[in-house]
């Protein structure tokens, strides 16, 4: 079932592209939205049930998720933990709440996950758009004091004190100018943090840095060990 | 003013994360495990947790699987006893239709009712079930 040549641990780096906002990653956004697309009559004539979507050869099916999840090595669980993590910002989800859910998401086949796509890209931005849908509906719950909260789900996804939206602006200015400081006295990591947030990747940082790729590697790092242990369930703004 | 604000703050952030996210994506096994010890956590607990939270999630799909197949078998359930008794519908409309067309067969059967011999309510609904389920197979054998 799973197979077709596709590796489930890709080699490190082979991610580039893959993960990213909407205009950035190798999924569609109709992936990466997901939502249950239009299941048909799930009954035959004769009463066999069909609740699961059609395999196709495009997307893994339910089974083929659940394989390729059986084989994740150490390294990418040990990823997608610390990932969760840094996806979680600004949502009121707890740490392995937000990876159930995009577990959960790919196995029904709610969202589905595209064979050429490595399952671990995936599942990242699934969290990803999970997260992101939390953090909007919790703005949009804030911008009307809450009146619009949806039912659908049965519980509220967040309790927290009504935000004014000019206060999460706020807010979130400050986180970046936290984060900058994070790094105060690390020249490097300031500018790498600076051009990330312009957008720059590859040779264009490399240059807007003005250092070589060990460098920018080693610098990197810093911040990773630096942000992963100043948030160590994502910084709080949306 | 605020919405260009609001956007390049937002987007900003949105960019850091896609970048943080990209490095640990491309950090090796030993590198996390060394960051992890470093901020005092347990690397092994962590693999034990993603076992539990990936074993989590199937089992509460296949519980959602299972409520699901139950909701589809019960909306199958009622969309047959409603198509049942559509049949049967059409299958009495044409069978009046028949016999109302049909002088010879009206007579023989008003002439065997005299005689005692005509057919019973009972006989009728026995005719209009098997014309039902004649007609069910015919669409069935026509669709496939």
């Amino acid at each position: 079932m799973f197979g077709s040549g596709r590796a489930t641990d890709p080699p490190r780096g082979s991610y580039a592209g893959q993960i990213g906002r909407f205009g950035q990653t190798g999924l569609s956004e109709t992936v990466i939205i997901g939502g249950i697309d239009g299941r048909t009559p799930v009954m035959n004539q004769t009463g066999q049930i069909r609740s699961e979507p059609a395999a196709s050869g495009e997307f893994l099916d339910s089974e083929g998720i659940s394989e390729a999840l059986d084989s994740l090595s150490a390294e990418n669980r040990l990823k997608l933990r610390e990932i969760e993590r840094v996806a979680l910002r600004g949502t009121d989800l707890s740490p392995g709440d937000l990876l159930h859910e995009a577990l959960c998401a790919a196995i029904m086949g709610d969202r589905k996950c595209p064979r050429r796509v490595p399952l671990m890209a995936f599942i990242v931005q699934t969290m990803r758009s999970i997260a992101s849908h939390h953090r909007e509906k919790h703005l949009r719950e804030s911008a009307d004091g809450g009146t619009s909260q949806e039912t659908q789900g049965a519980q509220p996804m967040f309790s927290g004190a009504v935000l004014d939206p000019e206060q999460v602006l706020i807010e979130s200015e400050n986180t970046v100018a936290a984060i900058h400081d994070s790094f105060d006295g690390d020249e490097q990591a300031q500018l790498v943090i600076l051009g990330w947030s312009e957008g720059y990747r590859g040779k264009e940082l490399r240059d807007f840095v003005g250092v070589d790729q060990t460098a920018l590697d080693y610098a990197i790092k810093r911040i990773r060990r630096t942000m992963t242990k100043r948030y160590p369930n994502g910084w709080k703004n949306k | 003013m605020t919405g260009s604000r609001k956007n390049t703050t937002r987007e900003q952030l949105d960019r850091i994360e896609d970048s943080l996210i990209e490095s640990i994506l491309g950090a090796s096994e030993a590198e996390l495990r060394e960051e992890m010890i470093e901020r005092g956590e347990d690397p092994d607990r962590f693999l034990l947790r993603i076992e539990q939270i990936i074993a989590g999630a199937k089992t509460a799909c296949s519980k959602r699987r299972m409520e699901r197949a139950k909701f589809e078998l019960q909306e199958w359930r009622a969309g047959q006893t409603r198509t049942l008794k559509l049949d049967r519908e059409a299958a009495r409309a044409r069978f009046e239709k028949i016999r109302s067309h049909d002088p010879d067969l009206a007579s023989r059967m008003l002439l065997a009712a005299r005689k005692g011999e005509g057919l019973s309510e009972r006989d009728i609904e026995g005719l209009i079930e098997d014309l039902a389920k004649l007609e069910r197979l015919d669409d069935e054998a026509g669709g496939e």
